[in-house]
C-alpha cells in the first residue's frame, strides 16, 4: 500500500554514520560520486567496493534495506549490461544469432554494473542515515558556501524542507481518498490503461484541492508569524563539527589520494585487459 | 446482515522499525438493527477497525465472516462486501470531486452500474435524507456550498449506495452546532425508518449516549468494553482512567446528587435527565430538550 513507502527512506537507528553532521555526509557522498569514475582497473573498483563496505557496516542498517535502492534502478543496469555485452569489440566468446559477445564486452559490463550499484548505495547510505530535516539543513550550509547560489540558499532549502514535510501528509491523504473512493464502489485495478487513467480523476482532484488549501493556509500562518525569508534569520540549532567529522574528512582525502593513486601509479594498476 | 471479526489483528508497517499493532485480537460482531458507538481516544485502532468491516483493510492475523461466509482475498468478495457495507470517513468532504452535486453523488451507483432512472431515484433518496433539496442543490458545484453542506453531499454519496451498514468514522467533527444535529438526526431517521444498522465512531461521548443501544469502548487496539449504553456510561471512574471523559448529563445528575438532590446518577440522557430533575423539583413537564 501507499503506506509503506518511505520517502527519503530514513532508517532510525543509532551508529557512528548517523551521528555524523549532516555536511560532512553530503561532502563525503558528493567526492565519493565523483571519485568513482576514476577507477578505471581491478585496484580502483576494489577501493570503492571496499569503503562503500566499510560504512555499510558502520551505519548498522540491515543489508536489505541497502540494497533494497537498487532494485529501483534494476532496468537500467540491466540496459547497460546488456549494451556493453554485445557492442564491446574483443575477443569473440560465443555468438547469439548475429550478436557477438566478447571477453572484453563481459567484463566491461560487470564493472559498469558494479560503478552503477556501488553509486546508488554509496547515496543511499546518505539518505538512510540522515533524516531528511537535517539533510536540507546541511545543503543549505553547502550552499551558502557557493558563490552563485549563496542568496538563495534559504529560500531553496526551506522549500525543499517544506515538500519533504509533506510528501508524508500527501501519501496519507491519497490513500485515505483511494479508500473512501474505493468504500463508493471505485476500481482502481481493472480495466485498460485509458480506463485506470480516468479512473484517478477522482483522487486528483480532491487531493490538488486540498494542497492548494494547505498551501495556501501554511503560507498565512508562516507571514503571520513574521517570516521573511532568510535575510538576518538565526536557527535555534547550529551546526557544528565534531571529532568524529574531522576524522570522517581524513578518510575521505585518503580515500581520494587511494583512487587517484590506483589510476595513476603503474605501481598499484592492475589494469582490466 | 451481520459481519464478524474473529481474532482479527492488524499490524502496520510490519517487518520495519516502523512497525505497529493497531489491533489486537479483536473479536465481535455487527448485528441487524444495532445502533453501535464506537468511543475509543485518538490511536485507539477505531479508524483501523471499522475499515476491516468493509474489507478497505485485510486482517493481518484473523478473519472477517459476513453473514456465516468467511471473507477471501478476491476481489470480488471485496466488492461485493462494499455494495453492502457503507463507509463514510472522517472530514468525508475532501473526497467529492465532481463538478456538480447529483454527479457526486451518483459517482457510487455508478459504479455500481445501475441504470440512469434507478441512480437518479437513489440520488433523490440520498438528497432527501441527508436534507438537501434535491432541485436546489442538484446542479450546484459542490465545491461552492459550506462546509456542513459539503458533509452531507458526501454522506449522501455514500447512502446512494444504499447499504445494509452504515458506518460513520467522526460525521460531526469540525461542525458548528446546528450542523451537528442535522446530521446526527438524518442518521437517526435512517436507523429508525430504514432500519439501517449504524455504527457511529466518536469521540463526543454525548453524541454516543443519546443514539447508541450498544457501545464499544476501544484502547491501545483492543475492545475494553462491549454493552449497552447504562452499562457503559455509569462507569465513570473506568471511563476516566483511560482519559474518555463521561458524558456530560451523567456528571450534571452526579453533581446534583452529591449536592444533596435526591436524584437517580444513572442517567446518561438529557430527556431522561429533565424528567428526572422535574420530578426531584416536583415541578411538572417542561420544554423538549433535543430535536431528537
Amino acid at each position: 500500500m501507499l503506506k509503506d513507502i518511505t520517502i527519503g527512506q530514513y532508517y532510525p537507528v543509532q551508529s557512528k554514520i548517523h551521528d555524523l553532521d549532516p555536511r560532512t555526509k553530503i561532502v563525503y557522498t558528493f567526492v565519493y560520486i565523483i571519485i568513482l569514475f576514476f577507477a578505471n582497473n581491478y585496484v580502483g573498483y576494489a577501493l570503492g567496493a571496499g569503503f562503500l563496505a566499510l560504512l555499510i557496516a558502520m551505519s548498522n542498517i540491515p543489508l536489505k534495506f541497502v540494497f533494497r535502492s537498487v532494485k529501483a534502478i534494476l532496468i537500467i543496469i540491466l540496459i547497460t549490461v546488456i549494451l556493453n555485452v554485445f557492442v564491446t569489440p574483443g575477443n569473440v566468446l560465443f555468438r547469439i544469432g548475429s550478436l557477438k559477445v566478447t571477453d572484453a564486452g563481459l567484463i566491461n559490463a560487470a564493472f559498469m554494473a558494479l560503478r552503477l550499484t556501488m553509486l546508488i548505495v554509496g547515496t543511499s547510505i546518505m539518505t538512510l542515515t540522515t533524516s531528511p530535516i537535517s539533510l536540507t539543513d546541511g545543503m543549505e550550509y553547502c550552499m551558502k558556501v557557493i558563490p552563485g547560489i549563496r542568496s538563495y540558499a534559504h529560500e531553496l532549502s526551506m522549500m525543499m524542507t517544506i515538500a519533504l514535510r509533506f510528501i508524508p501528509t500527501l501519501m496519507e491523504e491519497a490513500d485515505k481518498i483511494m479508500k473512501a473512493q474505493k468504500a463508493r464502489g471505485a476500481d482502481f485495478e481493472t480495466g485498460s490503461i485509458f480506463k485506470k487513467a480516468r479512473n484517478i480523476v477522482p483522487i486528483l482532484v480532491p487531493l490538488f484541492i486540498g494542497s492548494f488549501k494547505r498551501a495556501d493556509e501554511l503560507a498565512m500562518a508562516m507571514e503571520a508569524r513574521c517570516y521573511r525569508g532568510g535575510n538576518n534569520r538565526t536557527r535555534l540549532y547550529e551546526l557544528s563539527y565534531s571529532k568524529n567529522d574531522r576524522i570522517a574528512y581524513i578518510v575521505t582525502v585518503v580515500m581520494v589520494a587511494m583512487m587517484i593513486a590506483s589510476r595513476f601509479l603503474p605501481l598499484m594498476r592492475i589494469p582490466i585487459q | 446482515m451481520s459481519v464478524q471479526l474473529i481474532n482479527v489483528s492488524h499490524i502496520y508497517a510490519q517487518g520495519t522499525p516502523f512497525e505497529f499493532a493497531a489491533l489486537k485480537d479483536i473479536h465481535f460482531s455487527i448485528d441487524k438493527d444495532e445502533f453501535i458507538g464506537i468511543i475509543g481516544h485518538t490511536g485507539s485502532g477505531k479508524s483501523t477497525l471499522i475499515q476491516h468491516l468493509n474489507g478497505l483493510l485485510s486482517p493481518t492475523e484473523g478473519s472477517v465472516v459476513v453473514d456465516g461466509v468467511k471473507m477471501g482475498d478476491s476481489k470480488g468478495d471485496k466488492l461485493a462486501l462494499r455494495r453492502k457495507v457503507g463507509l463514510v470517513f472522517q472530514y468525508a468532504e475532501h473526497q467529492l470531486f465532481e463538478e456538480t452535486v447529483f454527479k457526486d453523488i451518483a459517482f457510487g451507483p455508478k459504479n455500481l452500474g445501475l441504470s440512469e432512472e434507478e441512480i437518479e431515484n437513489r440520488v433523490r433518496d440520498a438528497m432527501e435524507v441527508v436534507g438537501l433539496d434535491f432541485e436546489t442543490y442538484k446542479e450546484r458545484s459542490p465545491f461552492e456550498l459550506s462546509g456542513g453542506q459539503m458533509r452531507r453531499v458526501a454522506i449522501a454519496g455514500v447512502l446512494s449506495m444504499k447499504p445494509e451498514i452504515l458506518i460513520l468514522d467522526e460525521p460531526t467533527a469540525g461542525l458548528d452546532p446546528y450542523g451537528k444535529e442535522d446530521i446526527l438526526r438524518s442518521v437517526y431517521q435512517l436507523h429508525e425508518r430504514q432500519k439501517t444498522t449504524v455504527v457511529l465512531v466518536s469521540h463526543n461521548m454525548d453524541e454516543v449516549a443519546r443514539l447508541a443501544n450498544r457501545v464499544i469502548v476501544m484502547s491501545s487496539g483492543e475492545i475494553l468494553m462491549d454493552a449497552p449504553p447504562a452499562e457503559i456510561f455509569t462507569q465513570v471512574e473506568k471511563l476516566n482512567e483511560i482519559g474518555l471523559g463521561a458524558p456530560d448529563i451523567i456528571c450534571l445528575m452526579r453533581a446534583l446528587k452529591k449536592a444533596g438532590m435526591d436524584v437517580d446518577d444513572q442517567i446518561f440522557r438529557a430527556e431522561q435527565a429533565k424528567e428526572e430533575i422535574l420530578r426531584a423539583l416536583k415541578r411538572g413537564e417542561g420544554a423538549p430538550c433535543s430535536k431528537i
